[in-house]
């Protein structure tokens, strides 16, 4: 019989007592499981985080850098109202959930990409559009010295909720050229096709909108205000998942407009130090229109977004650090409890055993014999107790967390991975050794004619 | 016959602060080959702590231990240990048998730690409690046994690993007089069946009286050396009944020169022996004088 099967047969040779330990040893290892996976999760969800916002950082500095020389034209002069069934017959985005008033606004970070959308202004959390532009605007605008581009576009919400608009309509232009220079439409395109100046009556909704739509899909016939499309590709966004995409003289055909009158008039300068300029030529042929600037307003988000972001990521890092080290403190605690209980276990098991181990020692087993002997049963008693403690992780680490670690309890439900179950059977196995190496070791040094004496 | 074990000059002395305990003094054994030896003595007189350096279990003071021609008294722990698993077995008074494993598996403990496989460890173990009666209790642990049956196991054990020497420490005193018979006698069967040599430490003469040779201990000092071959050589010489050539043996004359050069004077020295037996001892004297 080798020393595992004699090991595995003394651990139970008293039971009760062999239970009790391993229990508080499968305690202790689901506790430190617990700790492990809430430390993990909060670390991940610390650096998505961190992450998340180094990638809106990245992509409002891009987005800056486009908008550097852009300037919007819209009529803010129209009183505005809010037609429950139509809609504002004005420009303006209603289709910004949780979005803010970028530039300026105050969460800047959830704003869309899409600048051209950010023509509207908020009153009380709800979009009051603005009025129609003149078409005359843009042959005008064209004409002036300093102009790149001139882009016209049609915004229309249309709902029922006097709060927030169902769903808005978006006409932009289909020409290749501008498609290709600007993000006029949706770049995250999950089905279909992006439409293009040969489309008539072809719409792209986003996923969100399918639900809205009946389930639409690709090729799906859907009505707007009367008027049938037929959807031709589906895009995913978190932003703008509200808005229905067409060219502009179908959005002008939906909103009732002329072929002439758009919503707002996006105008690219040659360059950002003739921008300026630009606006002061807008503003003296249309003193009445609203002209906005973007590049001034963009950098005041941008460093606005920024003292966010370091703020958000400080405190981050600071909830994670106490995390980490509450964690870290209950883990260790954990387990110089456990090795300390497989201790006490060999200790008492090792003293009620002398004369056994005298036997032993007569019948010439070696020191290193009989402390094997014993180092193996402690680490079968950590065995059992770390097999125990996966199980009491598995189903209990909700309310381990809540009790030691309730900052990361949001994370209580993930399951430990199969790595994390392997270290740990290790670490039980390791602190059941090492707990029993000193009772071994006294055990191994006896001499054998004293140890026979005791009874 | 050749000598298994021999002490020379083997002394233990305990201390304890300043105060010491001459356990063992002086003490000078020859203990032949295939010999059956019972060591007695009253309580304390050092029989256990003289087993203790026969079986390599504790180490002398001074003197030597000579075992199968090796001097085990200067070894170290380890190599004292590999004479222990070699050379010696042992049987303890309470059979010190290990609660979790069965009779064989007993039996097959000091075999782990010879290269036999396993099979050969389980064949020769059953072949052990075959031999000492417990053929058909070969799967029985320990607390399934009776005081008797595990002795048996453990006299098995003993003799597992092929020991020159068995070391029986009052093998008989957790038994009943009637178990403690049974098991002398198969100690005495073992000792003529497989000439391994046996001692014994007892303190009941009746046990003892299974022994071929009787070590008398006293405050650590050996007292007599009876031995049944030379009283009845001594007898046989001197024409002396047993029981008056005991008595000379006992009070120190325990060799035909001793006696030969008695004098009456030495003769009144010697507890119980009467003035008639006196008169005996000195006509067997002279009678051997003037053969």
């Amino acid at each position: 019989m080798g020393v595992g099967n004699r090991a595995f047969r003394n651990v139970w040779r008293k039971w009760p007592r062999t239970l009790v330990v391993v229990i508080a040893l499968g305690l202790s290892i689901a506790t430190i499981i617990s700790m492990n996976i809430g430390i993990e999760a909060s670390k991940k969800n610390t650096l998505n985080m961190i992450q998340g916002y180094e990638d809106r950082l990245n992509e409002m500095e891009n987005l800056n850098e486009q908008q550097a020389t852009l300037v919007t034209v819209t009529n803010n002069t129209w009183p505005g109202g809010f037609n429950r069934t139509g809609g504002f017959p004005g420009g303006g985005s209603g289709d910004r959930p949780g979005g803010g008033d970028f530039p300026g606004g105050d969460n800047p970070g959830s704003g869309d990409t899409n600048r051209q959308r950010d023509t509207g202004s908020y009153m009380g959390g709800f979009v009051r559009n603005t009025g129609p532009v003149t078409g005359d605007a843009v042959t005008a605008i064209s004409a002036l010295g300093n102009v790149s581009a001139v882009i016209p576009m049609v915004q229309h919400s249309f709902g029922t909720n006097f709060r927030r608009a169902d769903y808005a309509v978006r006409g932009v232009p289909l020409d290749p050229t501008l498609l290709s220079k600007y993000n006029l439409l949706p770049t995250n395109l999950v089905d279909g096709y992006l439409i293009t100046s040969t489309d008539t009556s072809k719409v792209l909704i986003s996923t969100q909108l399918q639900k809205f739509f009946n389930n639409a899909t690709v090729g799906s016939p859907i009505t707007i205000n009367g008027t049938d499309f037929n959807v031709a590709g589906i895009y995913s966004s978190d932003t703008e998942n509200n808005i229905v995409y067409m060219s502009l003289a179908d959005a002008q055909k939906v909103t009732g407009y002329d072929s002439k009158t758009v919503s707002t008039i996006d105008v690219y300068a040659t360059n950002e130090s003739t921008v300026d300029g630009v606006v002061y030529d807008i503003q003296q042929i249309y003193p009445k229109y609203m002209t906005v600037a973007y590049s001034e307003m963009a950098a005041r988000g941008l460093d606005f977004f920024k003292q966010r972001q370091s703020q958000e990521i400080a405190s981050l890092e600071s909830d994670q650090n106490k995390t980490q080290s509450t964690g870290d403190q209950i883990m260790f605690i954990s387990g110089a409890t456990a090795g300390l209980i497989v201790f006490f276990l060999m200790t008492y098991t090792v003293r009620e055993r002398i004369k056994e181990i005298g036997t032993l020692r007569a019948l010439g087993f070696s020191k290193s014999n009989v402390m094997a002997q014993f180092v193996a049963e402690g680490m079968i008693v950590g065995l059992i107790g770390g097999l125990l403690g996966i199980v009491i992780a598995l189903e209990a680490t909700p309310n381990i967390m809540r009790a030691f670690l309730p900052s990361a309890q949001a994370y209580a439900n993930t399951t430990p991975s199969l790595e994390m179950v392997l270290i740990s059977l290790g670490l039980t196995i390791f602190l059941g050794a090492v707990g029993s190496i000193y009772p071994a070791f006294s055990a191994a040094h006896k001499k054998p004619a004293e140890a026979m004496k005791n009874e | 016959m050749s000598e298994i074990l021999m002490t020379k000059n083997l002394c233990k002395v305990f201390r304890k602060k300043e105060h010491e305990v001459k356990a063992l003094w002086k003490i000078n054994l020859k203990i032949a080959t295939g010999d059956y030896i019972s060591i007695q003595g009253p309580s304390g007189s050092g029989k256990t702590t003289l087993l203790n350096m026969l079986g390599c279990l504790d180490v002398p003071s001074s003197g030597h231990v000579i075992i199968d021609g090796i001097d085990v008294s200067k070894m170290g722990e380890g190599a004292l240990t590999k004479v222990r698993a070699k050379k010696v077995g042992f049987v303890f008074q309470s059979f010190n048998l290990i609660p979790i494993l069965s009779a064989v598996e007993n039996v097959e403990l000091p075999l782990e730690l010879t290269k036999m496989s396993k099979k050969e460890r389980r064949a020769r173990a059953t072949k052990l409690l075959e031999m000492v009666g417990l053929g058909d209790r070969l799967n029985h642990r320990p607390g399934e046994l009776s005081a008797g049956e595990q002795q048996r196991v453990a006299i098995a054990r003993a003799l597992a690993n092929k020991p020159a020497i068995i070391l029986a420490d009052e093998p008989t005193g957790n038994l009943d007089s009637k178990t403690g018979k049974k098991i002398m006698a198969l100690l005495e069967e073992l000792n003529q069946k497989t000439g391994t040599t046996i001692i014994v430490v007892t303190h009941d003469k009746s046990m003892a009286s299974f022994t071929k040779t009787m070590i008398f201990l006293k405050d650590g000092r050996v007292t007599l050396i009876k031995n049944e071959q030379a009283g009845f050589d001594m007898s046989k010489s001197l024409g002396l009944p047993r029981n008056v050539t005991n008595k000379l043996i006992r009070g120190g004359l325990d060799t035909m020169e001793k006696i030969l050069a008695a004098t009456d004077k030495d003769l009144k020295k010697i507890p119980r022996l009467n003035r008639q037996n006196r008169k005996r001892v000195m006509e067997a004297i002279e009678d051997h004088g003037t053969k």
